[in-house]
């Protein structure tokens, strides 16, 4: 390449520069060395030590206010430890405590549940996990219908929670929950609950996944008692609370990373497979690699707009419905360049490290599910952002 | 993009958006080319009366000093409302011009339009001499410039339009390509290694602004299919409360929405001295690539009145194709945006 690529199209000033330059340093001095290449799940327990390095260094939540713990910093900021974390082959800390509840309580939650929960995330003592999704209530999440019932000053839950990642390692839930049955819309009636997952009442079952480690969980809740003080937010606010989630969170999961370290996978890959030779192969390789670039551009243009009044709504479901498309064809590239062992359940050595292709193929399809999934991004585009009409009746 | 515009930037977009609908159109567009011309008059003055051309020459030489980003919001427009005037050739040749060591005389009658000057140089090397007589090949403009910008020699020159030996391409949306066979003297108005270094930023410029151009048609088509399906009703439904449909167009959306930025961010480069020719080449293929998307499905969501050609889509179908077509289309571009990034190895 004649650039760059994982720094390209940077908007780094003098100040981003030197702040790269010093995260670039730390982190080769400071990671642990057996975290890093690894082609399988880091689960929660072994990552704890390295959030800890990363929190005493003061940059374990760059986004936080600095009245919290955090850094207070922009999200170029951001980006740059993101960035240079990944460029480590390190892994990143999980995001359902630093990135999705942590700014929620800080923003919804009291005084009294900042102080109690803040620091255990910051820390990363307390390992967190997102209570959305249901059997019947994916897409449809508002749906949902795990059940609380105020008694006095508990709440008590019954039901079940599915596909929750780490959900088997988790002190605490962050749950959206049935408060309203009656209500109209139905996502009038949701509450958020914090829910410790060491309650009695709770049965957790890990679920293995296509790629065949076990990140998800399911939960079930009989007669779980939550305290008054656990609710965040005001009783049946959880749909509005839920939605302040959102937001920086998209430029981390949305990061182009994926596909810009299969393609190079792919080239080396190839190389030694014989379909380099192929012109199918390159042909599709430039495309992807075109594609990258223009999705590179829009990554960084939306950065600079993120967080502005003019920041246009569509940036969120264009990441997503671009970076996790691309992101699986490059996937489905670096497949092609195995040749005959392109369903091996085996690493591959490279230079660059181990690849097990069929797992990062698997692993991939989580993009276009998780957290909203294609055709949902789809729909917000067509009504909110072309303005298309919704089906007359 | 808009967002990220400077005051004066917003206002020229203004004027470019106002001239540019006043002047052009689709139906405009269609009555010139039924009246076999290549040209637009009338919009060509008055986009000389804006005092665009020297946008990108240096105000010492007679230019406004102004960079690529500013080029962007004018041919965005230009693309919009097909506007059939040689502004891409004309700013891109004078650009050239004005990055001379010692600028040719022609500059000045570019500058007050009333010289076109169209470029007929071939990155693949279409433009050769044999035996004494000049072969080459010009993609738009081919009867409207009374000159063309050639490389013979290792020098760059300007041939006058000959009046004989010129054969004729007549392109769908009625611009005329041609190749020339001349035997006429050039004036050479560059030589070197400086003609060399010109000539191939010249075709990136030009490749980059027939993007650039490519990418205001496919919004202009893209409008066009999105008030179609609020309007037209089947099923006892506006067309566009499908989701099929829904899903289709936002795709589109988020294809132009990257294509948006990777163009608007290589202007960028470009000013600050960084851009890098791969980068070009990428983004012209995928402007290419994302034009046949939408034009496929714009064309689709309108049905039958879609493939007649009294619909304006199917202009801008036939206007998209031409801009693909010329400064490298989506195969070529990607070839040698593969080319560009090979490593060793």
């Amino acid at each position: 390449m004649p650039w760059d690529i994982a720094s390209l199209f940077s908007d780094d000033t003098e100040d981003d520069q030197r702040f790269r330059a010093e995260v670039r340093d730390w982190v080769a001095a400071n990671v642990p060395r057996e975290l890093c290449h690894r082609r399988e799940r880091i689960q929660p327990p072994e990552l704890k030590p390295w959030h800890r390095k990363l929190f005493e260094r003061g940059w374990i939540a760059p986004h936080w206010p600095k009245e919290y713990g955090g850094m207070g910093a922009s999200l170029t900021q951001q980006i740059i430890l993101f960035e240079e974390i990944v460029r480590a082959g390190a892994p990143t800390p999980y995001p359902h405590g630093l990135n999705f509840i942590g700014p929620i309580i800080i923003a919804a939650g009291t005084e009294e549940q900042k102080k109690r929960f803040l620091p255990g995330i910051l820390a990363g003592e307390a390992t967190w996990c997102q209570g959305y999704s249901e059997t019947g209530a994916g897409s449809d999440l508002a749906s949902l219908q795990t059940r609380a019932v105020r008694e006095g000053d508990h709440f008590v839950v019954n039901g079940h929670k599915m596909w929750t990642t780490n959900g088997h390692y988790a002190d605490w839930m962050f749950a959206l929950v049935r408060t309203d049955p009656e209500a109209r819309p139905r996502h009038a009636g949701i509450t958020m609950l914090l829910i410790d997952m060491h309650s009695p009442g709770i049965t957790v079952r890990p679920i293995q996944t296509l790629k065949g480690d076990a990140e998800f969980a399911e939960e079930f809740f009989d007669d779980v008692r939550v305290p008054r003080e656990n609710m965040l937010g005001g009783l049946n606010q959880g749909w509005r609370i839920a939605g302040m989630v959102l937001g920086g969170e998209r430029f981390t999961t949305g990061h182009p990373r994926y596909a810009l370290i299969y393609l190079q996978q792919a080239r080396e890959l190839a190389k030694r497979s014989g379909a380099w030779d192929d012109a199918g192969f390159r042909e599709r390789l430039t495309t992807l690699e075109i594609d990258l670039l223009a999705f590179l551009a829009y990554y960084r243009h939306a950065a600079k707009l993120h967080g502005t009044k003019t920041a246009p709504l569509s940036i969120a479901p264009v990441i997503k419905i671009a970076g996790g498309t691309l992101a699986q064809r490059s996937a489905d590239l670096l497949v092609q360049a195995a040749g005959e062992i392109g369903a091996s359940a085996d690493d591959t050595p490279l230079i660059s490290g181990a690849v097990n292709v069929a797992a990062e193929l698997f692993e991939m399809r989580r993009l276009s599910v998780g957290s909203g999934t294609t055709e949902i991004n789809r729909n917000i585009i067509s009504k909110r952002v072309l303005g298309l009409p919704d089906a007359e009746r | 993009m808009d967002e990220l515009l400077t005051d004066e930037q917003r206002q020229l977009r203004e004027s470019a958006t106002k001239l540019c609908a006043d002047r052009g159109g689709a139906r405009r567009a269609r009555a010139l080319r039924d009246a076999g011309q290549d040209i637009d008059t009338d919009a060509w003055r008055a986009v000389v009366e804006a005092g665009w051309l020297g946008m990108m020459v240096p105000e010492a030489r007679g230019g406004l000093g102004l960079g690529v980003v500013e080029f962007y919001i004018v041919l965005e427009q230009v693309g919009w409302q097909v506007l059939m005037t040689p502004l891409l050739e004309t700013v891109a040749t004078a650009w050239l011009f004005g990055a001379l060591r010692k600028p040719p005389q022609a500059l000045a009658a570019l500058l007050d339009g009333e010289r076109i000057i169209a470029p007929a140089l071939d990155a693949d090397g279409w433009t050769f001499r044999r035996g004494g007589s000049l072969l080459t090949r010009v993609p738009v403009f081919a009867t409207a410039a009374h000159d063309f910008l050639v490389e013979a020699d290792n020098a760059l020159c300007l041939l006058a339009h000959p009046q004989r030996g010129l054969t004729l391409t007549v392109n769908v949306d009625g611009s005329r390509a041609a190749r020339i066979t001349s035997n006429d003297a050039a004036t050479v108005i560059a030589r070197g290694t400086e003609a060399t270094a010109l000539t191939g930023k010249l075709g990136d410029l030009l490749a980059l602004g027939s993007a650039i151009e490519l990418l205001g048609v496919c919004e202009s088509a893209m409008a066009l299919a999105l008030e179609h399906v609020k309007t037209r009703r089947q099923f006892g439904q506006p067309l566009g409360s499908f989701q099929a449909l829904q899903h289709r167009l936002a795709d589109n959306f988020v294809d132009l929405e990257l294509n948006r930025s990777l163009l608007y961010r290589i202007c960028v480069e470009w000013d600050r001295g960084a851009v890098v020719p791969a980068m070009i080449a990428g983004a012209k293929a995928r402007a290419v690539r994302v034009a046949v998307e939408i034009m496929r499905n714009a064309l689709q969501l309108h049905g039958a009145i879609g493939y007649t050609d009294e619909h304006d889509i199917g202009i801008l179908w036939k206007h998209a194709l031409a801009l693909s077509a010329r400064y490298g289309n989506e195969l070529t571009q990607a070839a040698r945006f593969a080319r560009l990034t090979a490593e060793e190895g």
